[in-house]
């Protein structure tokens, strides 16, 4: 592709709330997942894979993960001479801790749009992390010059009953791609086919520069994305289809069933394995020891581990010490965690460098993962965490039982 | 080892070219059969992920070193590539970094190098273009941690011309290795390369310190008067020992390896399984780095059996493994089995597949039931050999 012609915007003042506790300290973008990855991984890999050599990172004041594990964008070749990494980072203005800013991102945008004009490129590309997918950009920018449309909007196809996110936003699409309407998912009733918006968008940065200024000069607080979802509707836009590995991280539960959905080894291979290989930060592990007690069947497992105990189904970060008799099933280790003798956990998502103690039992469901939060120390007599989680049935409230804002 | 380096002289950080690093990393490694047949003995793969020559880059890195030259001749294609700019091993620095010199010709015509001393003699226009005061010699081809920082304070503190790093090894064993014997201030009296009756069991590990400016001056000179220097341990050393020039042993006592042969290769993987192995791979304080290419996690597929073995990132694990190190992105089919064998990167293994005692190549490839068993011996299977499957007549 030829220099300049695309730069490429991430934007990530996602909404927190949503996989609390997991994104209590952290953003969406820094999720862990699948054993070494973070989801910033996989946009920054799609850019750059497209060629694009100039990002825009806009976030909210939460910067430290995602600067500790991006850096200088080596992993991805940004730190070449052309173009590289940009971070935009928006205080916010309210002092919450949740990522929610009250007078919406626009305003980082514009204080920023120097950005785009310094990037000198023709088209903008518009990405965030919440919708985990590996998607092909020079695609959606073949098909955005040849269809000619002021704005392309990707969109997955999915059944309207295995749409998890009622909040999301889903696209009516005449036959010939062209965008006819946008609506919240949630007013979509009965069966059939929900075209689920990606937000993920491609336009000249010329059209994005005026967007943010116009919306700007009429005093409204709103955020880049419902700037977009409103330009799609009043533009000419097209939809482009994405029929790859899709997620909608919404959720702890969805997060979760991410994660356990790399153990099917079709989903491994659309999201990981496939044409674009996701690059990550690399670390210096030795490889992982399996001692003569262990059993690790159905699992997914990083470098720098001590396995002596029992594994099934589950995915292990690196660095994660299984002691022998310690039983994990259908779930979720993260990296520097370590799991005493004797301990049984199912269902059950670790955050970063937990201990726990031996013989400590702790039992989630499959819609319900217990999540046990970083530096965590666990032991039989915690207090405060249940051990064993009943599955409530009642999925619709989760969301808001995690929503510091309610409770 | 690591403990030592809290030492007296512990919080002195190596200056700016005060000591420089030249890897002898030209040699081919022919005992190494298959192994080394396109590659250089120090880019022959070692531990599931790394590569022989990273212990010597590692230590470089950790020892405060910045600047490394790395001398290659033999089959260097692959062993570049590996090092690149250094950057894996933090070794990308502004002032400094890792840069291959690799034989050239000139004026005066073709310059291969014609041994370890003489590779240095070769390269005297980097040294010199870095001005240091002392060099480092390793040798590219050893397992082990040292830190050379403390090696360069023992140099200092004898006020040493040259400085030889030795190990005791046992005395059966000592006719192997170069011999150094020592007075009770640790100072050289005598050294004989391979001896058939050891005075001492003090092995020379190839790795010197010399004072640049003395080193450079006996190098120039022998080779005006045509008495050319080729070899450290056949030449210098002696000549140094000759003249009266202070030569020094820094006794080493940890953990050093030289992987010559296909047995001790096989032999220091396998030692290397070990979690309690001296060599404490996993000491966050003393890291062996490696480049290290993305791969997703290994996935352990239901009817997985791994005891004691090492697994790396990118591995597809259906069979049953023992004892063994499997490298990255290795594919182990449903019912084989593979035990006390080393699977380098890449290797795809079918199903009902029996390795047993070999050193398996990177990409190589086992059809579905072929068997590669040694037995007195360590089979070694090479690089993108097939084994197994139906041959031309059989189709």
């Amino acid at each position: 592709m030829k220099r300049n012609k695309i730069c490429g915007i991430l934007n990530l003042t996602e909404s927190r709330l949503v996989a609390y506790p997991l994104t209590r300290h952290r953003p969406i973008a820094s999720l862990p997942f699948c054993s070494r990855y973070r989801l910033i991984d996989f946009p920054l890999t799609n850019l750059t894979t497209a060629g694009v050599e100039t990002i825009g990172v806009f976030t909210d004041d939460n910067l430290r993960s995602i600067y500790d594990h991006v850096r200088s964008g080596k992993e991805w070749g940004l730190d070449s001479i052309h173009g590289g990494l940009f971070f935009f980072a928006q205080p916010n203005s309210d002092g919450n801790k949740v990522g929610v800013n009250r007078e919406g991102d626009i305003i980082n945008y514009f204080n920023n749009i120097e950005f785009f004009e310094k990037s000198e490129s023709e088209y903008t590309v518009i990405m965030g992390t919440q919708m985990l997918c590996n998607i092909d950009v020079k695609a959606i920018l073949r098909h955005h010059i040849e269809q000619g449309a002021e704005i392309t909007v990707v969109y997955r196809s999915v059944e309207a009953h295995d749409n998890n996110d009622h909040r999301a936003s889903c696209l009516t699409i005449d036959e010939d791609g062209r965008v006819r309407g946008l609506k919240s998912c949630g007013m979509h009733e009965g069966t059939g086919k929900l075209f689920i918006n990606m937000d993920i968008y491609i336009l000249k940065t010329e059209l994005l520069t005026k967007l943010i200024r116009n919306v700007v000069a009429e005093n409204e607080h709103c955020n880049l994305n419902d700037v977009l979802h409103q330009a799609v509707i009043n533009l000419p836009s097209n939809g482009f289809e994405y029929t790859g590995y899709l997620k909608n991280v919404t959720s702890v539960q969805a997060y979760y069933q991410a994660n356990m959905d790399m153990l099917q080894d079709s989903n491994l291979m659309a999201l990981l394995k496939g044409n674009q290989s996701i690059n990550t930060k690399v670390k210096n592990e030795a490889p992982t020891f399996y001692s003569r007690s262990s059993d690790v069947q159905d699992s997914l497992v990083a470098n720098g581990c001590m396995i002596h105990g029992e594994v099934a189904h589950s995915v292990i970060f690196r660095n994660v010490t299984i002691e022998k008799n310690a039983v994990v099933n259908s779930s979720v280790i993260m990296q520097g965690s370590s799991i005493g003798s004797g301990a049984e956990l199912h269902y059950v998502i670790l955050d970063k460098q937990v201990r726990i103690e031996p013989n400590t039992k702790l039992i989630g469901t499959k819609n319900k993962p217990i999540v046990i939060e970083k530096n965590s120390v666990i032991s039989r007599i915690s207090e405060g965490i249940p051990s064993i989680v009943t599955d409530t049935k009642d999925q619709g409230t989760d969301r808001e039982n995690f929503n510091p804002l309610f409770s | 080892m690591c403990g030592r380096r809290w030492d007296c002289h512990s919080f002195s950080i190596i200056m700016k070219n005060e000591m420089i690093a030249m890897i002898l990393a030209g040699g081919q490694g022919s005992r190494l059969g298959k192994l080394t047949r396109t590659i250089a003995k120090p880019a022959v793969p070692f531990g599931g992920k790394y590569r022989i020559i990273d212990f010597s880059l590692s230590n470089c890195s950790n020892s405060g070193i910045r600047t490394i030259g790395v001398v290659t001749q033999y089959q260097p294609l692959e062993l570049n590539s590996h090092i690149g700019n250094g950057s894996s091993w933090g070794l990308d620095h502004k002032d400094g970094g890792v840069t291959i010199l690799q034989p050239h010709s000139s004026l005066d015509g073709e310059k291969w190098f014609e041994g370890t001393a003489h590779a240095i003699y070769q390269n005297i226009s980097y040294i010199d273009s870095h001005n240091p005061t002392y060099l480092l010699i390793l040798s590219g081809d050893h397992i082990y941690k040292m830190d050379y920082e403390h090696m360069l304070h023992f140099h200092k503190r004898k006020k040493a011309s040259a400085t030889v790093a030795v190990i005791h090894v046992p005395l059966d064993e000592a006719s192997r290795f170069g011999i150094m014997n020592t007075d009770n201030t640790d100072r050289i009296i005598d050294f004989e390369e391979k001896p058939k009756v050891p005075k001492s069991n003090l092995a020379s590990m190839g790795i010197y310190i010399f004072t640049w400016e003395i080193l450079r001056r006996y190098l120039m000179e022998s080779h005006a008067t045509g008495q050319n220097m080729d070899d450290f341990g056949k030449n210098v050393i002696p000549t140094f020992l000759a003249n009266g020039e202070n030569v020094f042993a820094y006794s080493f006592t940890g953990y050093w390896k030289d992987v010559g042969t296909i047995e001790s290769l096989w032999e220091a993987n396998m030692a290397f399984i070990n979690p309690d192995h001296e060599l404490n791979i996993r000491d966050k304080s003393w890291r062996i780095y490696s480049k290290n290419p993305v791969a997703p996690p290994h996935y352990m597929a239901a009817g997985a059996k791994v005891k004691e073995s090492l697994v790396v990132d990118g591995c597809y694990i259906s069979g049953e493994i023992n004892h063994s190190i499997i490298s990255q992105n290795v594919k182990i089919g449903a019912n084989s089995v593979v035990k006390d064998s080393i699977i380098m990167a890449n290797s795809v293994i079918g199903k009902n597949v029996t390795i047993s005692h070999a050193i398996v190549g990177e990409h190589a490839v086992f059809a579905d039931n072929a068997q590669v068993v040694g037995d007195q011996s360590i089979e070694v299977i090479g690089y993108n050999e097939i084994v197994g499957g139906l041959n031309d007549e059989e189709k």
